[in-house]
């Protein structure tokens, strides 16, 4: 199991949050919950740091957020801005550029 | 264990304490609104999967892992009170207007003209020593020219950045003047007053120079959620909140 805050490729917590959100507006329980799920498990991060994660996103105005009340619990939803958009397709390129070579290489030792 | 080393936190509230230590207290409300509505789903997740109250509150701790880690992660984003005090004074006592911005600005392109004047007035003909001037006369222009592309109320982030070319500039020129024009025209053998004098003004031109960059930093924090810390977007110039703790 990789740790994503241990991960020697900075910021790919940050882009799986961005992927996530590009399907919609999502609070920090399910987002955290999608990644796990989406990757099978492959990917396990702690919780604690989604949300410094999402502050920092949020900082630098790649997203942007929102307290809806929703079955008597409040949540902040948080949603991709135009910003975010651009830097996902941005990140998501370089992410699967890093992972084809990776692959390519992994491929030669065998 | 180490005895400086603090107990892995019992329950939540410990473990939001340890996370949002330092930190001023909009952070805090925030970070332990979110951080509770994300715990009370993860238990509730657990005890629908069959596991009785005690391990699913266990298992729902464990799952938001480190407090420290969690807790220096939001001090990069966040402003912490000592930060907050700075911020907020530099808000209270910013210029209100962009006129007033100006000309605050325009004063201090006129001691770096008149800096050039004393280069000329100690016959200074290091080239060097008059580009230093030529950057920090650009320094305040900058300022106004960035003033007339933001929009019409300056943003904390701008201010903040107004400050930090502020001390950066008063540190730098404080160190110019004390390298090349008065460390040049002193006799051999000074007085200690004297001596004393050019090591107070040395220390504060180093100040000045170092403050100006953690403002620099500072400014970083002071995004859309650093904007939410002292008031929300828009609090720049209206009354900003004093720094109450929060009660447990």
């Amino acid at each position: 199991m990789y740790c994503l805050t241990n991960m020697n490729f900075k910021g790919s917590l940050a882009t799986l949050i961005l992927q996530n959100l590009s399907h919609g507006p999502n609070h920090g329980y399910r987002i955290a919950q999608e990644i796990k799920a989406q990757s099978k498990g492959v990917l396990d991060f702690k919780e604690g740091t989604l949300y410094p994660a999402l502050h920092g996103l949020e900082g630098k105005g790649l997203i942007n957020s929102a307290e809806r009340d929703e079955n008597g619990r409040t949540r902040r939803y948080y949603k991709l801005t135009e910003k975010g958009k651009k830097a996902l397709v941005r990140e998501r390129a370089e992410l699967l550029q890093f992972s084809g070579a990776i692959r390519l290489m992994l491929k030669e030792a065998s | 264990m180490s005895i400086f080393q603090e107990p892995s936190p019992r329950d939540l509230f410990e473990w939001l304490e340890i996370a949002t230590r330092k930190l001023a207290s909009r952070a805090k409300q925030r970070i332990c609104a979110e951080v509770v509505s994300h715990y009370e789903e993860a238990v509730d997740a657990h005890l629908e999967n069959g596991l009785p109250m005690e391990a699913a509150v266990r298992a729902a701790l464990a799952e938001l892992g480190d407090a420290r880690a969690a807790g220096r992660r939001f001090r990069r984003t966040h402003l912490t009170s000592g930060e907050f005090r700075t911020v907020s004074q530099i808000l209270t006592r910013a210029p209100r207007n962009w006129v007033r911005a100006s000309v605050e600005a325009a004063g201090n392109c006129l001691i770096c003209l008149m800096t050039f004047v004393n280069l000329r007035l100690f016959r200074v003909t290091d080239s060097f020593a008059y580009a230093i001037v030529a950057v920090l006369l650009l320094s305040r222009i900058i300022p106004i020219v960035m003033a007339r592309r933001e929009s019409a109320a300056p943003t904390p982030r701008w201010l903040v950045l107004m400050a930090s070319l502020n001390s950066l500039y008063n540190g730098l020129l404080t160190l110019f003047y004390l390298l090349f024009i008065f460390a040049p025209n002193l006799p051999i053998k000074v007085q200690p007053l004297v001596r004393l004098s050019i090591w107070f003004f040395c220390l504060a031109g180093v100040f000045g120079i170092a403050r100006g960059v953690w403002l620099f930093g500072l400014r970083k924090k002071l995004g859309k959620a650093g904007e939410a810390c002292i008031g929300g977007a828009g609090a720049t110039l209206n009354e900003i909140p004093p720094d109450k703790p929060v009660a447990s």
